[in-house]
């Protein structure tokens, strides 16, 4: 089966002040129905990037190259009035601050009840109707009162709740959601997870995450990509990389993360920062942070190796075991 | 709600004294005296005097304001010293024109304002949004008087069309009424337009920042959805608060456009009440202007409940 979401080669540039800058260079992943496909790295990696290209929200200063095949058609080459049909409908978007993603203004049955009637032309009632069902499904307790309200007499898991209930209204082939649980309480990060999770299971929902909390990784994900600088540096299965990841970045990630068992030892924070676009390493673009650095790693660019049936990783440590 | 409006009411009452207070003060501190401006440079001081104890100004200025503000109470605004007319079914009359003028005004000024804003903002740094901004900058900053005059020139001297001399109501005859407001309501539109286009333009460029405006568009909004179902009314708080005072000031009466276009309105009654220290004309005159002012802004704070659900009082 082809899957669900296909990006190859996907570059992402903006003209600003007369240079371009590629946030996102050369991303290629896949997302099959049903599964969970994560995207780690810290801000300003070129994770939300990534995913607003999919969406193509990213404006007019934003040229895109590659493709980007969602169920077979490759979303780049549509017109914007297909995309509009796309959007909201079968790939759906969930954001960080549930707050703010929300229109103040609107009350909550109405924003949910938005796409039903722009996508699937139900009649105000009908969709109303399916506003309040939908905010039983993802347990909002009061549905009928909960859909007059407004954003503002929501708690934070709530607002969330909303938003995904939102994004699923029309039953989406994909859902992207961009730090769904960040800005929220851990008791309710749990939550959101769990219902996300009966969301994949119920309606077999390709869904890819973007986060920087690998708690969250190792709770949703399948699969993983691992992002720095706009390159993917590592793919791998969750499995793997928690047991045995190979670029020194993820290494790196992987120990800035407190854990709760083992002795208490300092937390290794990587040193550095990561580069500024427009001054990119002219090599690996972790060579300046990486302890394990060589000669090659600041002239060359590594590619990104496979390293194992489930592994890839960019990093010229990595050339013998396998070829690009 | 109600209850918050009756203590806006109610909170009008000091306003008010204050104002009184103010306006007669600063006006009895103006050198000049009605009696002798009124009977004019020859007159004797005998006639100036007996004039003076006729119409109270011989009194101590506590006692003249005491008596002003009793008839206030009971809604008698008093007589003009210069005409003898009664004071408030003149501001009345003034004011239905001055009102109409400003309603007029509004419409033209807004018509332009709020497209071309909008049209600005989503279109930002373009060449309509180049051409819109210069255009904006002029009607700043050309003062009216300038644009009133230069349009009555253009259309007399190449079009040989003047506006009627006889002011007559809307309600009286629209197609003449539209010929006597055009002009004035155009030049006051102008720079009712930039004032309100900037102020849409920004509020606007804010608005379409906001993560829901993204949230709008992932769900597939067309661009005309996005605009007029999720950021107008999102942006119009500032609008709506600008507009307002616009409106408060132009109530007043706009001195200079009813001037030049020889309109009746209440800025003209006012000013020809300065000219003549006519006392009681220009107390009565600004009393009512301050109490429209501030009618308008609790209009504009309970229209802010009607945009924004968050806003309670």
């Amino acid at each position: 089966m082809a899957p669900m979401l296909e990006v190859e080669h996907l570059s992402t540039t903006f003209a600003e002040a007369g240079r371009t800058l590629t946030v996102v260079e050369d991303v290629s992943f896949s997302v099959e129905a049903g599964e969970t496909l994560g995207v780690v790295g810290e801000s300003g990696c070129g994770k939300s990037v990534t995913s607003l290209s999919i969406m193509r929200l990213l404006g007019s200063s934003a040229k895109l190259d590659g493709s980007i095949r969602f169920a077979g058609t490759d979303v780049l080459r549509l017109s914007e009035k297909e995309m509009q049909s796309i959007r909201g409908n079968r790939i759906a978007m969930i954001f960080q601050e549930p707050m703010t993603a929300l229109n103040p203004l609107h009350p909550i049955g109405r924003q949910i009840a938005e796409p039903l009637r722009r996508h699937l032309g139900l009649s105000r009632r009908e969709a109303a109707e399916r506003a309040v069902h939908l905010l039983k499904e993802v347990g909002i307790p009061r549905a009928e009162e909960i859909a007059a309200e407004y954003p503002h007499q929501l708690s934070g898991g709530m607002r969330q709740r909303v938003m995904i209930a939102m994004a699923m209204a029309c039953q989406p082939q994909l859902l992207i959601a961009d730090e769904p649980t960040t800005a929220l309480d851990v008791t309710i990060q749990a939550q959101i997870l769990e219902l996300m999770k009966k969301v994949r299971q119920e309606h077999g929902t390709a869904i890819l995450l973007i986060t920087h909390d690998l708690g969250v990784v190792a709770e949703m994900c399948h699969r993983v990509i691992v992002m720095y600088a706009g390159q993917i540096v590592e793919e791998a299965d969750v499995q793997s990389l928690f047991a045995d990841p190979r670029h020194p970045y993820t290494v790196g990630l992987l120990r800035s993360m407190p854990s709760i068992s083992g002795e208490q030892e300092r937390l290794q924070a990587i040193p550095g920062a990561v580069p500024l676009l427009h001054e990119m390493p002219a090599g690996c673009r972790f060579a300046p942070r990486c302890s394990k650095a060589m000669a090659i790693c600041r002239e060359q660019m590594p590619e990104l190796f496979v390293v194992s049936a489930t592994q890839k990783c960019r990093c010229w440590l990595y050339r013998e075991e396998g070829e690009a | 709600m109600g209850s918050y409006v009756i203590k806006r009411i109610v909170g009008l009452v000091p306003i008010l004294f204050g104002i009184s207070v103010l306006v007669f003060t600063i006006l009895h501190l103006v050198p000049g005296d009605p009696a002798s401006i009124m009977l004019g440079t020859n007159a004797t001081p005998e006639a100036i005097a007996a004039l003076r104890t006729r119409i109270g100004l011989d009194e101590p200025l506590i006692t003249q304001y005491l008596s002003w503000l009793g008839g206030l109470v009971k809604g008698d605004f008093g007589v003009s010293v210069h005409t003898g007319e009664e004071i408030l079914p003149q501001i009345l009359k003034r004011f239905s024109i001055t009102l109409q003028l400003t309603l007029f005004a509004v419409l033209i000024g807004w018509t332009i304002a709020i497209p071309l804003g909008i049209l600005s903002a989503i279109r930002v740094h373009s060449k309509t949004d180049i051409v819109v901004r210069i255009a904006t900058l002029l009607g700043i900053s050309v003062p009216n008087f300038a644009v009133g005059t230069l349009l009555l020139l253009v259309l007399s001297l190449y079009f040989g069309w003047f506006p009627p001399i006889d002011v007559v109501s809307f309600w009286e005859d629209p197609g003449e009424a539209l010929q006597v407001f055009l002009l004035p309501a155009v030049t006051m539109g102008i720079v009712i337009a930039a004032g309100v286009l900037r102020m849409t333009r920004s509020a606007f460029l804010e608005t379409m920042e906001k993560d829901f405006i993204r949230t709008a568009r992932a769900k597939g909004n067309s661009m005309w959805t996005v605009v007029f179902g999720h950021a107008l009314r999102n942006s119009s708080i500032p609008i709506v608060t600008i507009a307002g005072m616009q409106i408060g000031y132009l109530l007043g009466g706009s001195v200079i456009v009813e001037q030049l276009f020889s309109i009746p309105g209440l800025g003209q009654y006012v000013l020809e009440g300065i000219y003549q220290r006519d006392y009681p004309v220009v107390q009565g005159g600004v009393l009512f202007v301050a109490l429209v002012f501030v009618l308008v802004n609790l209009l504009i704070d309970i229209i802010y409940t009607w945009i924004d659900p968050r806003i309670k009082y």
